[in-house]
């Protein structure tokens, strides 16, 4: 789809409350409010507000099977909000709910301070100490490790067998975690404007990723896994992932064209493009058949916290800080 | 919710169990003030107001991975205040209260450190809640007590219907000697009123040493015929003890005989310098720097106006550890006194050589 194009087809909203994190239910964009609501966004330009939280949802995950949203609230609850529309309490507790994953295998693990609980959805809970409180959980695309940042590295947890752990041990606050998209590279972001990367089956080969002018707290992969993309800097930075080892000892790509600091970036499935979204409030579309721009969203100020694919690749989606959000349908991925 | 880009202040409550550190957060959360406080409490508080803007925390002092040794913060304010800002406009400050031991070096920090953070809060005051009777005890006791005097920006005298007059002068002179720049309130039952102790502003730059002026000119004029390079005392009215540095114990006391004149060699000390000739920005910046790094983990507070040369403007500066910023404020005035002064607050920090290094920083050295 030509981005001209594109961008005159975006389904803008505006909220009265922050956005704070964004999810896909089949194609309608779900948007968490710091008013404690989800309002679903459908192609037809129509929002539904849901009021699920006595206070911020302050996470939210969709589940692999795509017919449940689960929000992460600061009034201690974790609540699953199912596509027809039922809404279920699943944790209460005292402190706040930070962080919530979903993984491709039907599990299901938030975090309230140091404590993770991890379920198979529908099934009790068990519950994690981490040594430090968790700044975020992700799941591996191969379901095999549940990832918890933490101060001093990255907890891995085996969804199966919950007494499996691993540490992947680096000095510093790590604030942001994911997985490359074959499971054998876990990442981190950390507090001091950098990445580190640990080779799971081989710790102890690791690597730190540095040089970014702010936080790189947004990464993932391209649809075919050979790159990273990263946020955290002016131009797109782009470490790859084809040799054994990954990018420990590469060095990165770059890709001049954005409009200042990137700040939330994601590859679209079964397609080269990528999705970037900048601190000042401008959307891009990246392709990688010619390394051009497209914008699709004009800055408005407000730093784009979330960019996202259906997981089908058809629909794209951002959210702003302050409570906008756009829609897009880019047709078949 | 609002739309402004305001950014919300957080005033940071230390102090000993109890000093008072509860009723005061009791009093801020009930009072019919005109506001909404989001409060931070930690997990041995006994707050006893349930409200949906009280967050728990557990302390955790967070090393930074930047080879900088005393650069810590507070792992879990950092994640706290984040999710608070996702609620931006349903409180206009927020408050932090930390344990008793705790070091407010970490808090203080955060702010300086973490981008996030310093983009959308301000560190509005470091607040000091202390027992009036006790005090002198804790100070003795414990170096967590005098750390926590040396931070603050505003220290709250409690209970002072519990100490004589006498008592009572002898505790703020202590104070003073630990912290010459905070303000103090006298209080019982930390019936302090509140604008004293919200909405300072006490990091912005442009607020650094205002409240001092007076007695820190006091002290200069008082030298400034015969001593054209510093001023020797700490404050114009406590006990002048300037035996800080217990490497180099030169032994001049200066005690005033109407206070209570017991010499305590304080683990926290402060004294400051004054000049009136112009300061080179070349040799300062440079200077001032290496003191952050040469002395950063014992250097607390440190707070200065500088006049620098060929500018106008008052250079201000101020530090928490090698956390350094400065920036260069309004005009000097015509009707003001137009010189250098700088502070230090710190554990057994070097005088002579603060002191040396400084002067050599005038554009005459």
């Amino acid at each position: 789809m030509d981005p001209f194009d594109a961008a005159g087809a975006v389904l803008h909203y505006r909220f009265e409350a922050q956005a704070t994190a964004a999810a896909f239910i089949g194609s309608v964009l779900a948007v968490a409010g710091g008013d404690g609501a989800v309002r679903l966004c459908a192609v037809d330009g129509s929002s539904n507000k849901l009021d699920l939280h006595d206070g911020a949802i302050l996470a939210m995950a969709a589940n692999a099977k795509g017919d449940a949203l689960y929000t992460a609230g600061d009034d201690g609850k974790l609540k699953r909000l199912a596509a027809d529309g039922e809404i279920s309490v699943v944790h209460d507790g005292r402190k706040w709910v930070d962080c919530v994953a979903c993984s491709q295998r039907g599990h299901v693990a938030w975090s309230c301070g140091k404590s993770i609980f991890l379920a198979k959805e529908g099934h009790e809970a068990v519950e994690i100490t981490a040594p430090s409180s968790v700044s975020a959980l992700s799941f591996s695309p191969d379901g095999k490790w549940l990832g918890a940042a933490v101060y001093g590295g990255a907890l891995l947890v085996s969804p199966n067998q919950p007494e499996t752990t691993k540490f992947l041990e680096w000095k510093g606050s790590h604030i942001a975690i994911g997985f490359s998209t074959d499971g054998r590279f876990c990442v981190t972001a950390m507090l001091e404007n950098s990445l580190h990367i640990w080779k799971i089956a081989t710790p102890e080969k690791h690597g730190n990723m540095g040089g970014y002018p702010a936080k790189p707290v947004s990464f993932d992969w391209t649809a075919d896994g050979r790159a990273m993309l990263t946020a955290g800097a002016d131009v797109l930075v782009m470490w790859p992932f084809t040799g054994s080892d990954g990018p420990i000892g590469q060095n990165a790509a770059i890709y001049e064209g954005g409009v200042g600091i990137v700040r939330s970036v994601r590859g679209r499935p079964r397609s080269r493009q990528v999705l970037i979204g900048y601190a000042a409030g401008g959307v891009a579309l990246f392709n990688r058949k010619d390394d051009g721009f497209g914008y699709i969203a004009d800055a408005d100020g407000s730093p784009v916290i979330d960019v996202l694919f259906s997981p089908d690749g058809r629909m794209a989606g951002f959210i702003r800080e302050n409570g906008t959000a756009g829609l897009l349908d880019m047709g078949k991925a | 919710m609002t739309t402004s880009n305001e950014k919300i202040p957080v005033t940071v409550l230390t102090g000993y169990l109890g000093a008072g550190k509860t009723t005061l957060l009791n009093r801020i959360l009930t009072e019919n003030h005109g506001k909404k406080y989001a409060v931070v409490v930690n997990e041995f508080g006994e707050i006893g107001i349930d409200n949906d803007l009280v967050v728990d925390a557990d302390e955790e002092i967070f090393e930074m991975n930047n080879g900088c040794i005393c650069c810590t913060v507070r792992g879990d304010l950092i994640r706290i205040l984040a999710g608070l800002m996702k609620r931006a406009g349903d409180f206009d400050g927020i408050l932090v209260e930390t344990t008793g031991l705790a070091d407010p070096g970490p808090v203080a920090q955060t702010f300086f450190v973490d981008e996030d953070i310093a983009a959308k809060t301000k560190l509005d005051a470091i607040i000091t809640v202390v027992d009036a009777k006790h005090l002198s005890l804790e100070i003795d006791r414990a170096p967590e007590a005098q750390e926590q005097i040396a931070f603050a920006d505003i220290v709250v005298l409690n209970k002072t219907d519990t100490v004589s007059d006498t008592e009572l002068q002898a505790v703020e002179a202590r104070i003073r000697r630990i912290n010459p720049t905070c303000r103090i309130e006298r209080a019982e039952r930390c019936n302090v009123p509140l604008d004293n102790l919200l909405g300072q502003d006490a990091f912005a730059l442009d607020r650094i040493l205002e409240d001092d002026a007076d007695f820190l000119k006091k002290d200069f004029d008082e030298h400034d015929g015969h001593d054209h390079s510093h001023c020797d005392h700490d404050h114009g009215h406590c006990n002048h003890d300037h035996d800080h540095d217990h490497d180099h114990d030169h032994g001049h006391h200066h005690e005033h005989g109407h206070l209570d004149a017991s010499r305590h060699d304080e683990h926290v000390s402060s004294f400051s310098f004054m000049t009136r000739d112009k300061i080179d920005p070349e040799k300062f910046f440079p200077w001032i720097q290496m003191i952050g790094q040469e002395f950063g983990i014992d250097m607390l507070r440190m707070k200065g106006i500088l006049d620098m040369k060929d500018d106008d403007r008052r250079y201000v500066a101020q530090g928490v550890h090698m956390m350094l910023e400065g920036d260069f404020q309004r005009e000097w005035r015509k009707d003001e006194d137009r010189y250098s002064r700088i502070v230090f607050i710190g554990r057994n920090l070097p005088r002579d050589i603060i002191e040396d290094g400084f002067m050599k920083t005038r554009v005459t050295a």
